[in-house]
């Protein structure tokens, strides 16, 4: 049963969750950061993960929008590498290496991985599954730069993976979404995986899983794992500080600045989690100028936007994407600071209209957007440009704002590689390029980074990428918010990465 | 008496096709609305920034190339047969739908048992006490509690009974059975029932009170017999059907409640199933979790109706 504290807790989300998030103060305390120790072996860890009923989808091939779903698929089943303590970590397979001009990569499957049948994973398995997936209309952008004639057989115990142009990325193209089943599977996400746990049963968006005894990433602590949807972040806070679920995946600062209140709780903050740019569009309209871009930038209270919008639970970022790659430049180039004569003077030099007012389209998708449009628009006043904030519904934002107005924010999850955004967002063959920006500056580098068979000039392109950006780039990267998970403070190593890092919950435990 | 079946068979007819009808202006209406949102289905399918030929294939795969007054057409022609469709995921509509409606249909059923169980009797004690203060800081309360909406009712239940009681769950979550327990369907169960409650008893307290005024029901009040035996022998008989026709109207109201506490209590109901089909611009759930709900509510209506139809006239007229 409940105690007292935890309920009032719990009401403070339903009732009024920004008054007490308001006068939390800054985050910090006694159970603020997560808590480390051995685990036992056994118990039940039940997990309140975000997700829709009606928006299920079981197949990990496809587009799982729930997170409770992916959760299921990455407990269950095993892409060839994931991220971790690297950005690319080995998970089915176990090494993985190119030729020396990169254009035929070997992986080789991990010793005595198996399915939960008990059969090996096969070279042949590995090889369907990864045509299987190419082969879906979200193919090609789940395995850039791969097609499916390239992925081959090399051995009973390892694949082969040819590009046509030299593509150091190979490894990463394959991260996260290539998931394994066996050759022919009929049905995948309900039939054998090779995960750290099996499938035991599915309803409607709720799962139980157990242990499997035979897995071959070292040992696992827990029994079972529960995973449970809910439709809305606020039931899940008031889940968790109610002691119904162990682990709310996932659920924000507003839930941790609850549960910073309660001892039995633990806060998991995981950086670099999202990051949630303000785009200008490079292209055309009124920041096509460099000069106004960058004054915009020199505009913005960083700090304060994430104190503001992130509650805290956030850094301070330099415009540059990729923010947890090793290879990120960020902290060399110079932390851009708020520097408002310095934004005038460039405005008035680029005969920047402040008369008009310009509109800055923005949505809720995420925790702290609104917000964080709304604290920009209040700084830009102090640079005289006048922003209006418009709030759209997901659906009409997609529609009509992304990738086509001049000013609007993002939102993206995966913050540990440079080069990811640069292929998704900034080369001029960018499906998803946000702020329009066709430069051949960045088509050669990029080349050069994925395709220079020498280490060094690749890595001295892709910092010269970072550099361009922080230049000329059309993101106003303010500041990178925290994951937040809270947990039951008996849970012990729950994963610290950002990202889709958060679903590899397999070594998690209960205190010793 | 042969007038009088016939009378009857006409009136069950008419309503029959009242709502028919009825379902079939929501169908449209719904399908239309959903259709002028910006976006579509799609957005669910294929990831962000998608290539065209993946937005392209997602929406033949939702038949949305098809004109709208087509897809229109295919979809009432569908709910004419009996067929739901499927959602943007695949999955057959009536597959998503079952379960979540059973779940809804307990738990608007268990407020509805308690809006009739509490406020026919409340309502009639009401138009009985009339001027009494008791019964006026009752009609306080009850226009205080129409006025709220159902999520400030869950949160004044919540911070009663689970904060400062400890009693209840705030939010419902089903066991590793799959199973939720009925203790936790309390909170919602009352967050629906109260306003419900207390609109339905202004209502039973008109109805009575001019029941009471009818030459008959003073004389038996005259006559001197118990109040409770005109009450129910002699007042609720021609107030019935205003009576019915009130609950018929909680049904509407419990169904539109139903979609904000369920959401903020976690259950699996349509009502959330609805709120996400609205977000994820899936029309044919949207359109069949609404149509199934109107159904409901007009079958209600029809059954006020058929009520006030069939009363026997003569014993009082």
């Amino acid at each position: 049963m409940l105690t007292r504290r935890q309920a009032l807790l719990g009401l403070g989300t339903i009732a009024g969750a920004g008054l007490l998030s308001a006068c939390g103060g800054s985050p910090g305390g006694a159970t603020e950061s997560a808590v480390d120790g051995p685990a036992r072996r056994g118990g039940t860890l039940r997990v309140g993960a975000l997700g829709k009923r009606s928006a299920i989808e079981r197949d990990p091939h496809k587009v799982q929008p729930n997170e409770s779903d992916y959760l299921i698929s990455c407990l269950a089943f095993e892409a060839l590498t994931v991220p971790g303590s690297e950005p690319v970590t080995a998970r089915l397979m176990a090494r993985w290496e190119p030729s020396s001009d990169l254009r035929r990569w070997r992986f080789e499957i991990a010793d005595s991985a198996s399915f939960h049948d008990g059969s090996p994973v096969t070279a042949d398995d590995v090889v369907w599954s990864l045509r299987r997936l190419r082969g879906l209309p979200n193919g090609e952008f789940r395995l850039p730069g791969i097609v499916a004639k390239g992925v081959r057989r090399d051995s009973p115990r390892s694949i082969v993976i040819v590009t046509d142009a030299p593509n150091a990325e190979v490894p990463m193209a394959v991260r996260l979404q290539s998931f394994v089943f066996k050759q022919g599977e009929r049905r995948p996400g309900r039939g054998p995986g090779s995960g750290p746990f099996k499938l035991v049963s599915y309803d409607e968006g709720d799962a139980v899983l157990a242990r499997n005894r035979d897995w071959h990433g070292g040992e696992v602590s827990l029994d079972r794992i529960e995973v449970r949807l809910f439709s809305d972040g606020e039931a899940l806070t008031t889940a968790v500080l109610g002691g119904q679920v162990d682990l709310a995946a996932n659920v924000g600062p507003v839930a941790a600045r609850l549960a910073a209140r309660d001892e039995d709780l633990q806060v998991v903050r995981r950086p670099n989690d999202m990051a949630m740019p303000v785009v200008m569009r490079v292209s055309d309209g009124p920041f096509a100028d460099p000069r106004v871009r960058q004054a915009i930038r020199l505009a913005v209270d960083r700090p304060k936007l994430v104190r503001g919008a992130l509650s805290g639970y956030g850094t301070v970022a330099n415009d540059i994407l990729g923010t947890g790659d090793p290879l990120y430049v960020g902290d060399d180039v110079g932390q851009r600071a708020r520097d408002l004569d310095a934004a005038r003077d460039l405005l008035r030099k680029a005969k920047f209209d402040l008369s008009r007012s310009y509109e800055l389209f923005t949505t809720s998708d995420t925790p702290g957007l609104v917000a964080s449009a709304t604290l920009f628009a209040t700084q830009m006043k102090d640079a005289g440009v006048k922003v209006k904030v418009v709030r759209q519904d997901s659906a009409a934002f997609y529609d009509k704002t992304w990738l086509k107005a001049p000013l609007y924010t993002t939102y993206w999850g995966t913050n540990d590689s440079v080069l990811f955004f640069v292929a998704r967002t900034m080369t001029s063959r960018a499906t998803q390029n946000e702020t329009d920006w066709n430069d051949e500056r960045i088509d050669s580098l990029y080349r050069r980074a994925v395709g220079d068979p020498h280490d060094e000039r690749r890595l001295e392109a892709v910092r010269d990428l970072q550099r361009l950006q922080y230049e000329h780039g059309g993101y106003v990267v303010w500041g990178m918010a925290d994951g937040v998970d809270v947990a039951r403070r008996t849970v012990r190593g729950l994963p610290r990465s950002g990202g889709y890092g958060r679903m590899f919950i397999e070594k998690s435990g209960f205190a010793a | 008496m042969v007038s009088a079946a016939s009378r009857i068979a006409v009136r069950t007819g008419l309503v029959a096709a009242r709502t028919l009808l009825t379902i079939a202006v929501v169908a449209t209406a719904v399908f239309l609305l959903t259709e002028a949102l910006p976006g579509d289905a799609t957005s669910g399918l294929v990831e962000r920034g998608a290539s065209p030929a993946a937005v392209a294939s997602a929406r033949a795969e939702l038949g949305l190339e098809k004109s709208a007054s087509a897809r229109l057409w295919q979809r009432l022609e569908g709910l004419a047969r009996g067929d739901l469709g499927r959602t943007a995921q695949g999955r057959p509509v009536s597959d998503v739908v079952a379960r979540p409606l059973r779940r809804t249909l307990t738990l608007a059923g268990i407020a509805l048992l308690a809006v009739i169980v509490v406020a026919v009797p409340m309502g009639a004690a009401m138009a009985w006490h009339g001027a009494r203060a008791s019964e006026k800081l009752l009609g306080a309360a009850s226009v205080a509690l129409i006025s709220v909406p159902e999520f400030v009712v869950l949160t004044l239940l919540a911070l009663l009974f689970t904060s400062a009681l400890g009693l209840l769950p705030a939010v419902v979550v089903a066991d590793s059975d799959g199973r939720i327990d009925v203790a936790a369907l309390t909170l919602p169960a009352l967050a629906l029932a109260l306003p419900a409650i207390a609109w339905t008893a202004r209502l039973v307290r008109g109805a009575v009170a001019d029941a009471l005024e009818l030459p008959h029901v003073e004389a038996a009040r005259l006559d001197g017999l118990a109040p409770a035996r005109i009450l129910l022998r002699h007042a609720l008989p021609p107030a019935l059907p205003a009576i019915a026709a009130s609950i018929a109207a909680s049904c509407a109201a419990l169904a539109g409640g139903s979609v904000v506490v369920e959401t903020a209590v976690n259950y699996p109901g349509v009502g959330s199933l609805l709120t996400q089909g609205i977000q994820a611009r899936d029309v044919a759930l949207v359109s069949s979790v609404v149509v199934v709900m109107a159904a409901i509510v007009a079958f209600a209506f029809a059954l006020a109706d058929l009520v006030r139809d069939l009363r026997p006239r003569a014993t009082w007229a």
